[in-house]
Formats: structure tokens, sequence, C-alpha cells
């Protein structure tokens, strides 16, 4: 439960830098009008929100009784929601680095939550039936999670391979900033990706303290740019 | 087979950053001290500067000796901004 508590703390950290390097970007944007820029933005508000979503979800799961049908309902459209939002996201990053790769010179809505039916005062044949309903979600949840981290990973591998052609082209501690925060996140998501294999909580951690590692040198990227001030 | 200039020319942004860098700098900034530094032909130099001084970056005063220039408040907020993008959009990989 304690681990519980510190995911969704580093998913709320890690969702307030989002946010905030989406909210530079579009300021940037406003100035430089670059559509990468724009891109940049719309990826990390995407981000922020999941993020924001993941720990919401993550609390509601540790505060409510196992039992309680209707709030894993909702659960289970909320977590639909935030990954479908990551890997939109992440999509968002490496499609603006398309174009802006094409274009040098200037540079699924998630489905709904399934109705569910309160669990107090049922007959032995209900729990059983709902029982085996809940491992079905269960293994669709699994199976969602497996393939949308999957899908992220090589979303990140080839934001990672673009950073690593604007470091070379431009040497500057900035991009370098950016190519480490971006390393971190996909090193979390290949970790994220064994923690659903596994199914294992240890691995989850790990990942999402990465993750935040990740976010924490964006922060330093923003903090280095003059955005943040010390 | 097409060849791509590694060098970009100057966005009007960079321009106009360059004109105020150099006024900040100089402190009373004559046109042609500015024509130098910004490495402008003079048409563009009247162009920029109009929109500059339109914009309230910049305010345009006379003398004896003709017109100078010198920067406003609202001036070097814009360098100050302008700076904070270009030092962002670079870590992406963008120039200003």
């Amino acid at each position: 439960m304690a681990s519980d508590t510190v995911i969704s703390v580093l998913n709320i950290l890690s969702g307030v830098v989002a946010l905030l390097v989406s909210y530079y970007a579009y300021r940037s944007n406003r100035l430089v009008g670059n559509n990468l820029l724009r891109y940049i933005s719309i990826g990390f508000l995407l981000l922020g929100l999941s993020l924001f979503l993941e720990a919401g979800t993550e609390n509601l799961a540790r505060t409510t009784p196992v039992n309680a049908a209707s709030v894993r309902g909702v659960e289970l459209g909320a977590f639909l929601v935030y990954t479908t939002m990551q890997f939109a996201a992440y999509l968002v990053f490496a499609w603006g680095y398309v174009l802006s790769t094409l274009r040098r010179p200037d540079g699924q809505s998630p489905a709904g939550a399934p109705s569910t039916t309160p669990a107090t005062g049922a007959s032995p044949a209900l729990i059983g039936a709902l029982a085996v309903r809940m491992i079905a979600v269960g293994t669709f949840i699994l199976t969602i999670y497996l393939v949308s981290q999957l899908a992220i990973v090589i979303l990140l591998l080839f934001i990672v391979y673009h950073g690593v052609l604007v470091f070379t082209r431009t040497k500057s501690n900035l991009s370098l900033m950016v190519l480490f925060g971006f390393i971190l996140i996909f090193a979390a998501h290949i970790l994220l990706f064994g923690a659903g294999t596994f199914t294992s909580s240890g691995l989850l951690v790990i990942g999402d303290t990465i993750q935040f590692c990740g976010f924490l040198a964006l922060l330093f990227f923003l903090y280095w740019s003059g955005h943040v001030v010390g | 087979m097409v060849t791509l200039s590694a060098e970009r020319p100057r966005s009007s942004l960079k321009i106009y950053l360059d004109i105020l860098e150099t006024v900040r700098d100089e402190g009373n900034t004559r046109p042609t001290r500015i024509l130098y530094h910004a490495n402008l032909s003079h048409d563009r130099l009247v162009k920029y500067l109009g929109e500059l001084n339109t914009r309230q970056l910049l305010e345009e005063r006379q003398d004896s000796d003709g017109k100078y220039y010198t920067l406003t408040a609202k001036g070097l907020d814009f360098i100050n901004q302008v700076k904070k993008a270009e030092a962002f959009v670079m870590g992406f990989g963008l120039t200003i």
C-alpha cells in the first residue's frame, strides 16, 4: 500500500512538470511560431493530464473495497482513458518530430466503462459470475496495458533517436537535458512493460521512479533555459 | 538532387532581437550603429526600426546630430522573453 502512495505522488509530480513544459512550449510557440512546439505543447498537456488521472485512479483503487463493482467500473474507464492519452501524447511528439524533419525550413476515444452491478446482497451464483467477470476484466486490462506500453516504448525509441540526432547536431547542454529526460522516460516504460508482463509491483515502483527522474531532468531543462526561477 | 543550405536566413524575430540587443548594449544608438551591428541593408533597417517603434519596443528621439533610438521597458521585457524562448526551443533542436 505504501508503494501505491509513492507511485501516486511520483505521478502527480511528473504531471506537474509535464504541464509546466506544455505551458512554456505554448508560450515559446506564440513568439517563435513553430509547429514542433505546438505538438510538444499538446503532447505534454496530454501526458500531464494522464498522469494526474493515473494518480487519481490509483488513489481510488487504494481507498475503496475490492468488491465495490461500480468503483471498479470507473477505474476501468479511467485506465482506458489515461492509457490512451499517454499513447496519444507520445504519438503527437513523434509526429511533431517527423513533420519537423520533413519540413526543416520552418520550422480513440476509449470505450466507456462497462455497466456494473452492486455486489451487495448477492447470491453465491452471482458472486461466482462476478468473480469470473472480474478475472476477464483483469485480463483485458493487462492486455491493453501491455499493448499500450509496447507501443509507447516503440514511439519513445523514435523520440530518443531524434533527440540523439538533435544533440549531435547542436551539441548544446539544453538538448542534452531534453535527451536525458526522454531516455529516462524510455527506460521507465521498458520497466513498466516488464512490470505488466511479470505482474511485478516492484518493477512498477522502479519504473515510475525512473519516469519521475526523467521529468526531473526536464524540470532542470526548464530551470537552465530560464523559465523556472530557483 | 536538392542541396539544402546549412544556414537558414535570419527570421524577423531574430532580426528584432539583434536590433534590440544592439540598442540595449549601446544605450542611445544612431541608426548607422544599428545597421552595422545588426548587419542589415538600409531599407530593411528602416522597415524594422519602424515596426519596433510602432510596437513601442524602441523609442525614436531626435537631437542636433539626428535621430537616435533608446530601448523601452517593454523592449527590455521582450528581449528577456525571446532569450528564454530561444533557450527553450534549443532543447528541441530548433532556433528562433
